[in-house]
């Protein structure tokens, strides 16, 4: 029997550090995933799909976020289970209490408001048990009910679907919402539950130690800068006590934050060539991390490339926390400037000042490169 | 640049001049007016600027007037490392030609000639200068626009210390400093204020981020009102699962109330029956009681029946003797009350004879009185009267005495040595002295001694004047002072001698005393009254005796006295007080006599009274006994107590068996407990209520609010702050390094001023002490160079207000002094800098500064080349070593 697993939609997000043009495509991209998926799961002869949380960004998204995703949803021929997560809890301001669902939402649509075994329609032999998200904030792990109330279901494949941080991956042990990762495998291992299907960690992640039955599907379509495998679905095959996942790419969007010495004109080049080896730059973001020293020549050169780029990406900036670039004129920007007297003893003082990155120092350069510019 | 020689033909006026340069130290051309001194300097400039193609107004002005040739000039000089002679002709036979000795030997006509001379001069020279440091007389003496000059200040520069060196540095920096104001102009005001824009948009993303912090705050609140109502759920259902807990309490303590309710209700029937028990307890003994005082009661009624007759019958006595008592003392009281009203109209009778005879004395007292004040008030009139008439007052008695006194010493010192006149009439006849007539009869002759002139006039038979002789001590004159003032003071006083006078003053004297005298006696006769109260009090006083007489109180009066009369009033009073006191001690007797009886009387009507009520109770304790009786018995009462009080007994023995069950019971925590769980009950239903109104109202504002895509204009908004935040930090950037770079130029360029200001100053001190002497020094402006004021012996003088004469020198010593400062020659030996050319300067200077300015003008020859070009030659013969052209 196969299903997708997939999570962490965030329908309706807008991302405000994106240029207006990009966000726009952004955000709509996100609507178009959810067809992707509907198509993959018709593709793949998948009985159902869990969505594991965060479908939508915020219970607070526009009345036309919750159309689009109606629409999107309707796209799909399969039952879909949609978990409410922590961005999307199942409160008294949920989504999913609205009229515009209750009336508008497609009968293959299911949201999984309590833990209980859910059949799936038209198939056999399979539940799905769901730990919806009622609040923001949870005090326990909100996976560790389901796998009681999945054991219940006897004599059927049985899918738990949960949304929170594992504890071996969360830095913070003392959060009380944390899914306990030993719950998990020992859930897997006395066979209460044949695949745990988890939500809110965007880059695809497998539980370590469930042999492949537990797993973080990622964002099918990537939110920011950080995530690592984000733009997956996972195409899950639950057979005679086997199990097996396939990851499968729906999402174009790229969050790159790469780093770049800079200290000459060649790593200037070195960077250009790397913007321009991006396959996809509608989609991909870019934030540089530069460090280094430039003389005002190549840091003009350095400018222009940037200049020039920012057309074509969705957007490129430098990581000013990241960034530590220091500009200060060589012997070369100098000889092309003809000056004496007191426009020297100014160029002097500044470059004596330049020196450093405190923020005087960055004055200064900034002062240096205006002089630069306006003397040649 | 040097100039060696320059050529002139056809030039204005000039038909044919050529005039060599020592191309160091000065040169002096010398020639009369219109030989075309001028005309060199313009014709040099001309060459290096216009064209020989052009057609412009300075180029026509070249050829001379009136002739239809090509002017033409030819010179040599020295540019840099450059040898050059170039020449040119303009308008006709149009001709450019340059010939480039060194460094490499060049050739080049027209154009090409043309751009490379222009190319050379901007490579190697400040062509500005060379203009700047021209001066024309017959031109406004001003000062040479030497500021902006790029030679000067690369001279200056070097001379400074500075690093700068060649040409064109200056312009270009200027230049960059305009480039770096009008930079900073995008970002500040030109006082330094941030722009309007920058402040606006500093503003709006203030605004921006209040818009996006304010959605976070609404999220937040529809976050927290969501989880509200979460919480109101989860108490709702705890409420809820409690409710049927408090019904069933209820259910249990509303059983144990009613039990309670039970034995309270059996107490209360037991209570009922022992005080029924008690009650008919009561009604026994109070019918045995009863019996026993309705028994009592009759049995003292017949008592007192008996006692109050023989009461009665003993009272009889007294009360008749009381009556008889009352009627004798009525009698005595009635005979009194007679004989005092005898004894009063006795009495009345007499004192009206008495006040009769006493209202006649007065009378005759009053009239005898009345008399004595009416003869007093006459005597004091006449006497009054005379005091009225006497004009002789005491004063002027004693003054009369005083003048007598005096005229009698007078006349005693007047008739000592006087003659002394006897006049001794033989019959009686009139005689007057000095007109006064004067009594003479015969044998009593008048004697006088004549003091003054006397006229006498016997008769009608002779008048006799006497004359006295002159009295040498005035003692005449004082007898006739003291006489006339004698004589008005008896005048005054009324007579004629101061015998008179005396006599008239007795007289005044006993008036006086005589109405003093009769004051007294009216005084007396009125005593405290005026005469007209007392005749009022005398009118009064015959009224009252006509009256009593007209009463007739006077009958029977007649030879009776006073005295007798009074006595024998007194002796009515006497009888009239006896009959009163008599009278009054009857009427007190029968007053006593009255009282007795009443109390008599009193006591009898009350006894009777008593005796009809003790009758009728009598009969009516009877009549009740026996009716009574004829009910119960005597001992029917008894047995029937003695029954009740056993019952009693035994009711109370139930109640208290009945109060024990009830405290056993507790009543009160039974009740406690009820109420308590009423109230718990209560308590859910109202907690329910207000959580499940809670929650409808923050459902409603979730629905309101929740979906209106809050997340999504906070995604807006914060998309338009980091944008506006990029720009923000951007535009301050660019702003700060702006303002960082244009501060740092200004103090740099000030400082460098500062720098240059200072060779250049001390050039021009050093030619300036040659002529002014060694106490003067010039201030010069830092950004233009310009002199500013002279200071000479301590006195300062600004520039302005210098003499012509001494503005023109200074004019002149700057244009040395800059010439001097840029042509040393650079390290390779090639002459730099620009000649200075003085076109017929100094007209105004005296012949001792002219002299002083040959020796500054040779100075500065020593470091520059300075041509000279004058109408005067011995304006400038003080220029030691200078060679001297002479033109024409």
């Amino acid at each position: 029997m196969k299903f997708i697993h997939t999570a962490d939609w965030h329908l309706g997000m807008q991302a405000h550090f994106l240029p207006e043009e990009a966000r726009v495509r952004f955000a709509q991209d996100r609507f178009d995933a959810v067809r992707r998926i509907a198509g993959l799961a018709h593709d793949e002869g998948c009985a159902f799909v869990v969505v594991a949380g965060d479908v939508f960004d915020s219970n607070h998204v526009s009345r036309e976020a919750v159309a689009r995703a109606i629409d999107a949803l309707s796209s799909f021929t399969v039952p879909v289970f949609l978990l409410p997560g922590n961005h999307d809890p199942l409160d008294a301001s949920s989504i999913y209490r609205t009229t515009t669902w209750a009336d508008r939402k497609p009968a293959n649509v299911v949201v999984i408001d309590e833990a209980t075994a859910l059949a799936v329609p038209g198939a056999q032999g399979v539940v799905v048990v769901g730990a919806p998200w009622l609040s923001k904030q949870r005090l326990g792990d909100p996976v560790a009910d389901a796998y009681g109330v999945a054991a219940s279901a006897d004599g059927v494949l049985r899918v738990v679907v949960g949304h929170g941080i594992v504890d071996q991956l969360s830095p913070d042990r003392d959060d009380p919402s944390l899914i306990g990762a030993a719950g998990i495998r020992d859930a897997l291992r006395d066979g209460a539950v044949h695949y745990v299907a988890l939500g809110d960690r965007h880059s695809a992640t497998e539980i370590s130690g469930t042999d492949s039955g537990a797993w973080y599907s990622g964002t099918p379509v990537s939110t920011n800068y950080g995530e690592t495998d984000p733009n997956e679905v996972l195409l899950v095959e639950l057979g005679d006590g086997s199990c097996t996942v396939e990851r499968r790419v729906v999402g174009a969007w790229i969050f790159e934050t790469p780093d770049f010495d800079l200290n000459g004109e060649e790593d200037v080049q070195a960077l250009e060539a790397w913007l321009d080896a991006v396959p996809s730059k509608p989609t991909t973001a870019v934030k540089l991390s530069l460090r280094g020293t430039l003389s005002l020549a190549t840091s003009a050169l350095l400018e222009d490339v940037l200049e020039h780029n920012r057309l074509t990406f969705a957007a490129l900036n430098t990581w000013e926390r990241h960034t530590d670039l220091v500009v200060a004129p060589d012997d070369a920007d100098l000889a092309g400037l003809e000056v004496s007297g007191y426009v020297l003893e100014t160029l002097t003082e500044l470059r004596t000042d330049a020196a450093g990155t405190s923020e005087q120092a960055l004055v200064a350069q900034d002062a240096l490169n205006l002089l630069y510019r306006l003397a040649r | 640049m040097r100039i060696h020689r320059i050529s002139l033909r056809e030039f204005r006026g000039v038909e044919n001049l050529e005039v060599e340069f020592d191309v160091t130290g000065v040169t002096i051309v010398e020639g009369r007016n219109e030989i075309g001194k001028t005309s060199i300097a313009d014709a040099f400039l001309h060459l290096l600027d216009m064209k020989d193609s052009s057609a412009a107004t300075k180029v026509k002005e070249m050829q001379p007037i009136g002739r239809d040739v090509g002017p033409f000039v030819e010179a040599g000089f020295a540019v840099g490392p450059y040898q050059l002679v170039y020449r040119k002709r303009w308008l006709k036979d149009r001709l450019t030609e340059l010939d480039i000795a060194a460094p490499a030997p060049e050739q080049l006509t027209g154009e090409a000639a043309h751009n490379r001379v222009i190319q050379i001069l901007e490579e190697c020279t400040d062509t500005d200068l060379f203009r700047a440091l021209r001066y024309q007389q017959g031109f406004e003496i001003s000062q040479a626009s030497i500021g902006d000059a790029q030679s000067l200040v690369a001279a200056l520069d070097a001379v400074a210390g500075g690093a700068g060196s060649g040409t064109g540095a200056g312009e270009g920096h200027d230049a960059l400093f305009d480039r770096v104001g009008a930079e900073r102009l995008l970002f500040f005001t030109p006082r330094g204020q941030v722009t309007v824009a920058r402040k606006a948009r500093a503003e709006q993303l203030i605004a921006l981020e209040g818009q996006s912090r304010g959605i976070e705050d609404q999220i937040r609140g529809l976050e927290e009102t969501a989880d509200r109502v979460r919480q109101i759920d989860l108490e709702l259902l705890g409420l809820r699962a409690e409710a049927p807990s408090a019904a069933e309490q209820i259910v249990v303590h509303t059983r144990n109330v009613r039990e309670i309710e039970g034995l309270e209700h059996r107490l209360e029937l037991s209570r009922l029956s022992y005080d029924a028990a008690t009650a008919k307890q009561r009604e026994a003994v109070a019918a045995r009681d009863s019996r026993t005082v309705l028994v009592k009661a009759a049995t003292d009624a017949a008592n007192l029946l008996v006692t109050l007759d023989e009461a009665a019958r003993m009272a009889a006595p007294g009360l008749e003797e009381a009556r008889a008592s009352l009627a004798r003392e009525a009698l005595a009281h009635e005979t009194a009350k007679t004989a005092l009203a005898s004894a009063e109209q006795d009495a009345l009778t007499i004192h009206q004879v008495v006040e009769l005879l006493d209202l006649r004395l007065e009378r005759d007292q009053l009239g005898e009185r009345l008399g004595r004040a009416s003869a007093a008030e006459g005597a004091i009139r006449a006497a009054e009267g005379f005091l009225a008439g006497c004009t002789l007052t005491d004063g002027l008695a004693r003054e009369i005495d005083e003048a007598a006194k005096l005229h009698l010493v007078a006349k005693v010192r007047a008739e000592a040595g006087s003659p002394h006149l006897v006049i001794d009439v033989l019959r009686p006849i009139d005689v007057t002295v000095n007109g006064r007539a004067r009594d003479v009869a015969p044998g009593s002759p008048l004697e006088e001694t004549v003091s003054t002139e006397v006229e006498i006039v016997i008769g009608d038979v002779a008048r006799i004047s006497v004359s006295r002789p002159a009295s040498p001590d005035g003692a005449v004159d004082d007898l006739a002072e003291a006489t006339r003032r004698l004589d008005g003071l008896l005048a005054q006083g009324g007579v004629t001698s101061v015998a008179d006078a005396h006599e008239l003053g007795r007289e005044r004297l006993r008036q006086e005393t005589e109405r003093a005298s009769e004051r007294r006696r009216r005084t007396d006769a009125l005593r405290d009254l005026e005469t007209p109260e007392l005749e009022a009090k005398l009118g009064r006083a015959e009224e009252r005796v006509t009256v009593l007489e007209a009463d007739g109180a006077a009958a029977g009066t007649e030879g009776e006295t006073l005295d007798e009369a009074r006595v024998l009033a007194n002796a009515a009073d006497d009888r009239m007080r006896a009959a009163r006191i008599h009278g009054e001690h009857c009427q007190t007797g029968e007053r006593a006599a009255e009282a007795a009886l009443r109390l008599f009387e009193d006591t009898e009507l009350k006894r009777t009274i008593r005796l009809a009520d003790a009758t009728a109770e009598a009969e009516r304790s009877a009549h009740a006994l026996g009716e009574q009786r004829a009910v119960s018995g005597d001992d029917g009462l008894e047995t029937a107590l003695r029954e009740s009080e056993a019952a009693v007994v035994a009711e109370e023995t139930k109640r208290l068996d009945a109060e024990q069950s009830l405290t056993e019971g507790d009543p009160g925590t039974a009740r406690a407990l009820l109420e308590n769980a009423t109230g718990l009950q209560e308590r859910i239903m109202r907690d329910i209520q207000a959580r499940e109104i809670a929650g409808a109202e923050a459902r409603a504002i979730l629905g309101m609010v929740g979906h209106e895509g809050l997340a999504d204009g906070l995604a807006t908004v914060l998309a338009e702050q980091e944008e506006l935040l990029r720009d923000v930090n951007a535009e301050n950037r660019r702003a700060a390094a702006v303002e960082l770079l244009h501060d740092l130029l200004v103090v740099k360029r000030q400082a460098a001023q500062l720098a240059y200001v200072g060779p250049f100053r001390d050039k021009i001190n050093g030619y300036a002490r040659i002529i002014f002497g060694h106490g003067v020094e010039v201030e010069v402006d830092p950004s233009t160079l310009e002199i500013v004021s002279r200071t000479l012996n301590g006195t300062t003088v600004p520039f302005a207000l210098l003499s012509g004469g001494a503005r023109e020198q200074f004019c002149v010593l700057a244009r040395l002094a800059c010439a001097a400062l840029v042509s040393p020659a650079s390290a390779d030996g090639t002459p730099g800098g620009v000649p200075v050319i003085i076109d017929d300067a100094l007209g105004y200077s005296d012949p001792g500064r002219l002299e002083a300015l040959g020796a500054a003008f040779t100075a500065a020859g020593r470091d520059c080349q300075v041509i000279v070009l004058t109408c005067e030659p011995g304006r400038y013969r003080g220029i030691g070593g200078a060679k001297t052209m002479t033109l024409g």
